[in-house]
């Protein structure tokens, strides 16, 4: 299409108050209206003889709600959405403060239903929020010591998407990861990469697991694969590790 | 046109459409033509005025559209408009209706002063 009905074309449509899918329809007449003037004239000309695509737009808008009760209809429940999206937001700060943060904060409730609408922030030793930062945190994305969220970020991160110290998700990358997707000095899950990886697929300087790949490895076998035989070859590869980091790693091998 | 003159196009202008339609099937631009050149300038419609009518009627059931690529040089497919048997039995009473109407305006119009 020419740039110039392009333009012109957004622009009536930019100045048009109505539905979506009437605006889908007049953008495809109009486009095809268009291109026939221009078999007799020159899209300038053309252009010309329509017209300010801003009095385009008036005159569909006059046309489509020739019932001007339509209109006021539309715009009370415009209005209506609006309100919605306000009355859906909740705050509550509490009074006792710990080092300066509030012990709650809890603020959701941000834009939607296609209103922008700015994500709720809250912060506080307990914080839940659209995004949520704090001591426990609880949040479509959540940052803190003990984070809960969509994606989180903490100390112990739990969520869709844990990034931290340990991290439990569906992609989970931290010291210890458990997950789906695990990635860590210490990675169980479905598919796990780091030092010590456990998993269906495991990539590792230790890997135990179905599918193994690494330095030290031993195939899973139910049954037949004992705590002393993975925490012998984990002690091979890492003689100073801790014991009790064995046995959660033992733990989480064997219960498959 | 005076605000007026607007009132009363709109009155009339889906009969128009009906009647063309009923004569043959055209696209938008075509109709914006005709109806111009058919009524000597008095029905110049604007694209803004014609299209939404004629969703109204297709919403209505009495026209039906349907697109058509005449021509491989054209990019732009045609949409067609066409009456369909409801729209013409409309077109019949909006045709009763009219008349009816028209006489009554000249009785009254063309009646003497004293």
């Amino acid at each position: 299409m020419d740039p110039r009905i392009e333009s012109y074309l957004n622009e009536v449509l930019e100045n048009l108050i109505a539905e979506d899918s009437m605006k889908r329809r007049i953008a495809k007449d109009l486009s095809a209206h268009i291109s026939d003037a221009c078999q007799r004239d020159s899209i300038t000309a053309v252009l010309e003889r329509m017209g300010n695509p801003r009095e385009v737009a008036r005159e569909f808008m006059d046309t489509i709600y020739e019932d001007k009760d339509a209109v006021i209809e539309k715009l009370i429940q415009e209005k209506m959405k609006y309100a919605a999206v306000i009355q859906r937001h909740f705050e509550y700060k509490s009074k006792t403060r710990i080092w300066g943060l509030p012990l709650v904060h809890i603020n959701v409730g941000g834009g939607s239903y296609g209103f922008p609408g700015k994500p709720r922030f809250a912060r506080g030793i307990i914080a839940i929020g659209d995004v949520a930062i704090g001591v426990l945190s609880l949040g479509a994305i959540s940052l803190g010591g003990i984070s809960l969220g969509a994606i989180s970020l903490g100390a112990l991160a739990l969520g869709g998407m844990a990034l931290g110290g340990i991290a439990v998700g569906g992609l989970a990358v931290g010291a210890f990861a458990l997950g789906g997707c695990a990635v860590g000095l210490a990675a169980i899950g479905g598919a796990a990469f780091g030092k010590v990886a456990v998993g269906g697929y495991a990539n590792g300087v230790v890997a135990i697991g179905d599918k193994v790949v690494g330095d030290y490895t031993l195939i899973r076998e139910v049954g037949t694969t004992s705590r002393e035989e993975v925490g012998a070859l984990i002690r091979t590869a890492y003689p100073k590790i801790g014991d009790w980091i064995v046995k959660v790693i033992t733990f989480f091998t064997l219960s498959k | 046109v005076n605000e007026a003159g607007k009132q009363l196009k709109k009155g009339v202008i889906e009969i128009l459409i009906l009647k063309l339609l009923s004569i043959k099937n055209l696209y938008g631009y075509q109709l914006i033509q005709d109806l111009d050149e058919k009524s000597k300038g008095v029905f110049r419609m604007k694209e803004g005025t014609l299209y939404p009518v004629l969703y109204r009627l297709e919403d209505s059931k009495f026209i039906e559209s349907y697109w058509e690529q005449e021509s491989e040089k054209r990019g732009v497919p045609r949409k067609y408009y066409r009456i369909t048997p409801a729209g013409k039995a409309e077109l019949e009473d909006m045709k009763k209706e009219l008349d009816a109407f028209i006489t009554a305006i000249r009785s009254i119009m063309d009646e003497e002063v004293y």
